[in-house]
């Protein structure tokens, strides 16, 4: 329809699926062409996983057909980069990036042929990841750069590349760009899925937006603004969160100082406090320590030394998860599917899980009383209550993450740690993520906020800490934020 | 990037560029199979030093023949426990294989009773990996199932009776030596480095170790699960086949009974040797450790005059402290 002389790689017409209760795609028109790089954009449960798997073949459609060239070695022509991370962690990473297709001679495995793949492919994205290394020891940065090796191995005529940069390093985010183009100028075709927009103007030809599992719009990237792209995704202007600006030099005591953190015993000391109300960002690259830091502070990995100062009174860092919960700190986990939420079970049993004692009598839980309390729990964090008992697997990340927040609630925090709240979260979802945290700060509790994205700490924090190399940078406030001051700071002392 | 910096935990190869620094391979080397290799050898050193006929050519060719049928079944069992899958059905797959050898030995070439026995295990596989795979039961209900209706057909075709086997070239096999070697021993450790190769050297073994390491993983990877999962069952039920043949040919004779201590030799041989239960970790060279301890442990009580209850006192313990240790080193390790 578009351009009939190139070659066209995939087309899929009129393409529906209907899963239990959700009309996922509703009639799907997509094409992909030879050497193209085609931009999907659209909210959580827009269709968009939904479109990547039945055009992959993992999931067959109700109606409508795919076609799809398959390649000069007679393979599927397409191999994906999931969101979903799929390493297999006892396996070292040369044997995760050839997962699927080992390198072999009449069965057996040619390692030398696979080493010599696996350091060509690490040069070409600038990866350091010993090929011995047991994978399920590496970083999430690094497991993403294997799951990208891979599809890049697989010389497929297709890749498919969700969220792929959503834990990466600048470098290597750069080094990816790069390989995306040269993909392109070989002839093969890339969709490519991202919640960054300026990442999708800045590398696609041609971006597609879905919203409530219809295809709504098709253009060539240059014809595409920022704006329009999230107006079409939401289908209305962006709701933003009034900032806190200027709130901050109250005489209130904070709810949280940390004084000489170290996260281990040779990492540098780390002093900064929390006012009650304020959301605290912590900007840095991946490997800054970021994470470390929360970690210590929630009594996930007990820090080597440092002193916290809660309600007044001043302790040792929390050795343990309760330890720290029973000082009023309670920790969102990076990842909401591992870490945060039991998957196979509903909303309110999640929340049960952080709170059974306290609707219990006599070791039974009183179900009335947990029920009012979801009810109670879905209200602070803006998500409706029929959802909360839906399989939380079937949830939305944005519903996701609000209720990894809202299983705390009943615990009362007075200081909630958020390790990249929004990582794979729609524009929309976003802005309510951080409305309802704002909403929790008002009642005068303290968040801290980990993200990779500067740029919603820029929009939505009251201050922001920049850490590199393990250590503080500076700590940023009201009109000093902006992303290049953020960008500055940790790039001050590098070469 | 330059390569001036490198993070701290690397080195330069000249070869093929990063590696590991020696500290850090150090650290994630898996310690706990040296400290199976060195509870085997302190083992086996009690053993020898209570009785020094433990370590003798002879005893050690006894140890061999007598051991050779559940190592074999234990090399199948770790294929399928390293894809994550469990079968509790070998001690009547074997036993049931070992009828049907003497069955069909009776009247029929020692060749063609051999391969019924093994066809016979490798039917009851794929029907185990059907089940397990192509329906979707759990493993443990689904060959608890088939142990039962397997051991039902044992009683069925031979009615409670032995089969006596007169054929001479009927124990050649199971009880033949060279040179004080026996064959079985020699079979058996035939295939330790057969199933060591296919784990460590062919596409096959590394797609194994995915599946049980992460199976949607693997299966968003293109992996096909299935057919590799499907295939170790078969794998197992053929060494149960081969494993009831030699088991008749030592005999001269077969009758149906679950011994169920064969399934609890062969669970002790795998999961002692460090092949963990939840899939994608272990290897063959742990299993024969495993046969190591548990036959220097059977044996040398033997040898020592020791009350056979201790033995089983000592087994249960064995297992759970090697337990113990894969969750202690799981730990160490995240």
């Amino acid at each position: 329809m578009v351009l009939e002389t190139a070659e066209r790689v995939i087309v899929a017409r009129n393409v529906s699926k209907a899963f239990p209760g959700i009309q996922a795609l509703a009639g799907v028109d997509f094409e992909l062409q030879a050497g193209e790089v085609h931009g999907l954009v659209g909210g959580n449960g827009a269709g968009k996983s939904t479109l990547i798997k039945v055009i992959s073949g993992l999931i067959k459609p109700d109606t409508g057909t795919v076609e799809t060239k398959v390649g000069a070695d007679g393979k599927g022509g397409m191999a994906t980069i999931h969101q979903e991370l799929t390493i297999v962690p006892e396996m070292s990473a040369v044997s995760n990036v050839f997962l699927a297709s080992p390198s072999s001679r009449l069965g057996f495995l040619n390692r030398r042929a696979m080493y010599g793949q696996y350091q060509e492919v690490s040069r070409r994205l600038g990866a350091r990841i010993p090929p011995e290394s047991r994978s399920g020891g590496l970083s999430v940065a690094d497991q993403q750069l294997i799951e990208i090796m891979r599809a890049l191995i697989s010389e497929r005529s297709a890749i498919i590349m969700d969220e792929p940069t959503a834990s990466l390093g600048e470098t290597e985010r750069q080094n990816l760009f790069r390989i995306v183009k040269e993909l392109s100028e070989n002839g093969t075709a890339v969709i490519y899925i991202a919640h960054n927009l300026d990442e999708v103007l800045e590398l696609c030809d041609r971006i597609s937006v879905m919203r409530n599992g219809r295809l709504v719009e098709s253009r060539s990237s240059s014809s595409w603004t920022k704006s329009e792209l999230v107006r079409a995704m939401l289908g209305h202007q962006p709701q933003r969160p009034p900032r806190n600006v200027d709130k901050r030099e109250t005489d209130t005591p904070p709810v949280l100082k940390v004084r000489g953190l170290k996260v281990t015993r040779h990492a540098p000391q780390i002093s900064f406090d929390l006012q009650a109300g304020e959301i605290l960002g912590i900007a840095g690259l991946v490997g800054s320590g970021r994470t470390e830091v929360l970690e210590a502070i929630a009594g996930v990995r007990p820090a080597s030394d440092g002193r916290i100062h809660v309600g007044g009174r001043e302790k040792p860092m929390p050795k343990s998860v309760r330890a720290a919960l029973t000082e009023g700190i309670a920790l969102a986990p990076e990842d909401r599917k591992r870490s945060g939420l039991v998957l196979s079970l509903p909303g309110h049993e999640n929340i049960l899980v952080t709170n059974a004692r306290r609707v219990q009598r006599l070791g039974f839980v009183l179900q009335a009383t947990a029920t009012v309390m979801s009810a109670g729990i879905c209200r602070s964090v803006g998500m409706s209550p029929e959802r909360v008992n839906a399989a939380t697997v079937t949830l939305s990340g944005g519903n996701q993450q609000k209720l990894v927040i809202g299983k705390w609630l009943p615990t009362r925090p007075a200081v909630l740690l958020l390790d990249e709240p929004t990582r794979g979260i729609d524009v929309g979802a976003k802005a309510e993520i951080f409305c309802t945290i704002r909403a929790l700060c008002e009642q005068g509790m303290g968040a801290i906020v980990v993200s990779t994205e500067f740029e919603e700490l820029v929009d939505n924090c009251d201050r922001v800490a920049v850490m590199a190399a393990g250590e503080i940078r500076g700590i940023l406030s009201g009109a000093e934020i902006s992303e290049s001051s953020i960008l500055g700071l940790i790039f001050e002392n590098e070469s | 990037m330059t390569s001036s910096k490198l993070p701290n935990n690397l080195t330069r190869d000249g070869a093929d560029g990063l590696r590991l620094k020696m500290s850090e391979r150090l650290k994630s080397y898996n310690y706990q199979k040296i400290g199976i290799l060195l509870a085997s050898a302190l083992l086996v050193a009690m053993v020898t030093i209570g009785n020094a006929d433990f370590l003798s050519t002879g005893n050690i060719a006894n140890m061999l023949s007598q051991w050779a049928p559940a190592g074999i079944v234990a090399v199948g069992m770790t294929f399928v426990v390293i894809a994550g899958g469990f079968d509790l059905s070998v001690a009547s797959t074997f036993s049931f294989a070992a009828v049907v050898a003497a069955f069909v030995g009776q009247t029929l070439p020692t060749p063609i009773a051999m391969s019924c026995a093994i066809l016979v295990g490798g039917v009851i596989g794929l029907a185990n990996a059907f089940l397990i795979l192509g329906i979707g039961i759990n493993p443990f209900i689904a060959t608890v199932g088939s142990a039962f209706v397997v051991n039902g057909l044992s009683f069925v075709l031979t009615k409670n009776a032995a089969f006596i086997v007169q054929a001479s070239d009927f124990s050649v096999l199971g009880s033949g030596r060279f040179h004080g070697i026996p064959y079985s021993g020699v079979l058996f450790l035939g295939l330790v480095i057969v199933a060591g190769i296919i784990l460590k050297r062919t596409t096959y073994g590394h797609m194994l170790y995915a599946v049980g390491g992460n199976s949607e993983a693997s299966r968003l990877s293109g992996v096909p699960i299935k057919r590799i999962s499907s295939l170790a069952y078969v794998g197992l039920g053929l060494c149960c086949g081969l494993a009831g043949f030699l088991s008749a040919s030592q005999l001269g004779s077969a009758q149906s009974s679950i011994d169920q201590n064969f399934l609890f030799d062969v669970m002790t041989i795998v999961i002692v040797g460090g092949t963990s239960l939840g899939g994608g970790v272990g290897s063959i060279f742990q299993t024969t450790i495993g046969l190591v301890i548990v036959s220097t442990i059977t044996n040398g009580f033997v040898l020592l005059d020791t009350s056979p209850y201790y033995q089983d006192i000592l087994k249960g313990a064995i297992i759970l402290v090697a337990l113990t240790f894969d969750n202690v080193f799981k730990r160490f390790r995240n």
